[in-house]
């Protein structure tokens, strides 16, 4: 129970609570709202084939299904979790047990700048530095010397492709991911380091144990990074090609859902349902999201369970 | 005894400095094989520090240094890779800190895996009951080896831990306030454990302890530290009927 003298005050406070609360409420309700019409026209279709026919007609002309930038969406939020999830753990274990206190305070300060960019920043840099690099250097020598597997298989026609949007959402969610890491590294207590190397741990071995100390926390940072890379959108425009492709290969241009919507809004009310299709799209991104950041946050609390604070 | 010829522990003119403060000045002492020294002095004296000086944690330490030289089994400290020597050598710390994301059996068996001692899991359950059992809490846990170590009491986990550093076989036991933290019954299992180690092992052991009592009972040597400087070191029954430092007396009495 709360305390009397504290009552009022926390009744005061209510309100900007309960403002929040039913803002999210509201959006969730405007965006199912919006969804309707499209998904009882197209049903579990819409998310099962990949089609986008619009016409100016009339509805019984259009046809949508959103196959193509689910999978987009999907695969570059893999590619650039998988690329940023080592590249942050191995950052944090260097600032934080090799690099002289001086030196990790300052790129850690770096490296939470990084996260605020605005996003448009990295989308240019990646248009115009990122893509001709590595479409020079990575994609045309893979695709020369390799092509025989799958991955590499076509032509890097322009650069833009699933490929330079998951590296660049890894550029993007790397910040982002060695914050979290390096906050729960920093909740273990340095009893359970001064342990493990007097039982005579290697650097190695030791880095091991810590990664084994803080699990939950970086399953917690692969998933809100996800969350976060399926959710990018204006610089994933950018790079990711655009085209409705569902291809294994990495040099291909696709769609996600965020460029999708980005890209296509302004135009969608010209046409029938195009633009209930893509609150349906979005609708999925929340589902999505709220999934991942859910099991996260759970995660983060196992961590601060543990070595409590 | 041809045990006694070797030294298990040999300190020469010891000084560490953290941060500039000078924390150990000019140490030097010897333990012979298979004997307990019992280190003692007030709070903040240096005890936990000249631990870590020996089995080089001090290293973690920004900004700290360290002179002198530190031989354990004859084996120079430091001139010798750090996770080569600490493998020499076992610690039970303060607080109980069994790692809460393990088992109690994985608590124990880190040390043997990390080191490569065993060639096969029976040989590797035979050495983590033989550790449970040494540190007196094989009854308590076979049942429930499985279990996070949190269930356990703070006294269990505090032999739980001395279970994960004798898996490692260490030559050198070093101990700080194992039972500082822990209630009378379990403080007297842990001071059963260490005898009983020191009949069945080539082992030695520095025991830093807050109890007059308890290094008068269980110890062969007493070194006296105050302020970082090593007052008075000798025989434990020659320290407590006689005492040459106003210090000590005080200390015994129970009155630092
Ligand atoms: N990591 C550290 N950073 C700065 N100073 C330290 C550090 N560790 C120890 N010291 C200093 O070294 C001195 C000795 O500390 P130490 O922990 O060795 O004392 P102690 O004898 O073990 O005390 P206690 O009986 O309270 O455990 C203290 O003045 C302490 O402030
Ligand atoms: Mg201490």
């Amino acid at each position: 129970m709360i305390p009397k003298v504290d009552r009022s005050f926390f009744l005061s406070l209510l309100p900007f609570a309960a403002i929040i609360f039913a803002l999210f409420a509201l959006l969730a309700y405007v965006l199912a709202y919006e969804s309707r019409p499209a998904i009882e026209r197209f049903g579990l279709s819409l998310l099962t084939e990949n089609v986008w026919k619009p016409s100016e007609r009339g509805v019984e002309f259009v046809k949508y299904g959103l196959l193509a930038p689910l999978y987009g969406t999907l695969v570059t939020s893999l590619i650039a979790a998988a690329i940023a999830l080592p590249l942050s753990v191995a950052t944090v274990f260097f600032m934080e047990e090799m690099a002289p206190y001086r030196i990790r305070e300052f790129f850690s300060s770096v490296i939470d700048l990084m996260a605020g960019l605005p996003t448009i920043i990295y989308g240019l840099w990646g248009l115009e530095v990122m893509i001709p690099l590595l479409r020079r250097w990575v994609m045309s020598p893979l695709h020369e010397h390799l092509d025989f597997i799958p991955l590499f298989a076509c032509d890097p026609l322009s650069g833009a492709s699933f490929l330079a949007a998951g590296l660049l959402l890894a550029v993007m969610i790397i910040p982002f991911m060695h914050g979290v890491i390096k906050e729960a590294y920093r909740q273990v207590p340095r009893t359970y380091k001064e342990a493990a190397l007097s039982l005579g741990a290697t650097r190695y071995e030791y880095f091991r144990i810590m990664v084994s100390l803080i699990r939950p926390a970086i399953i917690a940072a692969v998933l809100l990074g996800l969350g976060r890379a399926a959710s990018e959108t204006v610089a994933v425009a950018l790079v990711v090609g655009n085209a409705f492709n569902i291809s294994p290969c990495l040099f291909a241009p696709g769609y996600t859902i965020s460029s999708l919507i980005a890209n296509q809004f302004t135009e969608a009310s010209f046409f029938p349902l195009m633009e209930n299709v893509m609150f349906a799209g979005s609708l999925v991104l929340l589902a999505l999201g709220m999934l991942f950041s859910g099991i996260g946050v759970v995660m983060m609390r196992r961590v601060r369970e543990l070595y409590g604070r | 005894m041809i045990e006694e010829k070797g030294y298990a522990l040999q300190i020469e003119g010891l000084n560490v400095w953290i941060r500039g403060k000078h924390i150990i000045k000019d140490v030097g002492l010897e333990v012979p094989k298979r004997r307990i020294l019992a280190v003692m002095g007030p709070s903040g004296s240096g005890k936990s520090t000249l631990l870590r000086a020996i089995n080089r944690l001090i290293d973690l330490i920004p900004e700290s240094k360290v002179e002198g030289r530190i031989l354990v089994y004859g084996t120079d400290v430091y001139s010798e890779d750090p996770y080569r020597v600490r493998r020499l050598m076992g610690m039970v710390f303060q607080t109980p800190n069994p790692f809460p994301n393990m088992s109690i059996y994985e608590n124990v068996a880190i040390g043997p895996k990390l080191n490569r001692l065993v060639k096969n899991r029976d040989e590797l359950n035979e050495l983590v009951r033989w550790a449970l059992e040494k540190a007196m809490l094989w009854d308590e846990v076979k049942d429930r080896l499985d279990d996070l170590p949190h269930r356990l009491s703070g006294g269990q986990q505090q032999r739980l831990c001395l279970a994960r550093a004798l898996a490692l076989k260490p030559k050198l036991l070093l101990l700080d306030e194992p039972t500082g933290n822990v209630d009378p019954v379990n403080a007297v299992k842990i001071e059963e454990a260490l005898r009983s180690l020191l009949r069945d092992l080539e082992i030695t052991i520095v025991l830093v302890t807050h109890t007059p009592h308890q290094a008068v009972r269980i110890s062969d040597y007493i070194a006296f530290i105050y302020m970082g400087e090593l007052v008075e070191y000798g025989l434990t029954d020659t320290i407590a009927l006689n005492p040459r430092h106003e210090l000590t007396v005080k200390f015994l009495r129970g009155e630092v």
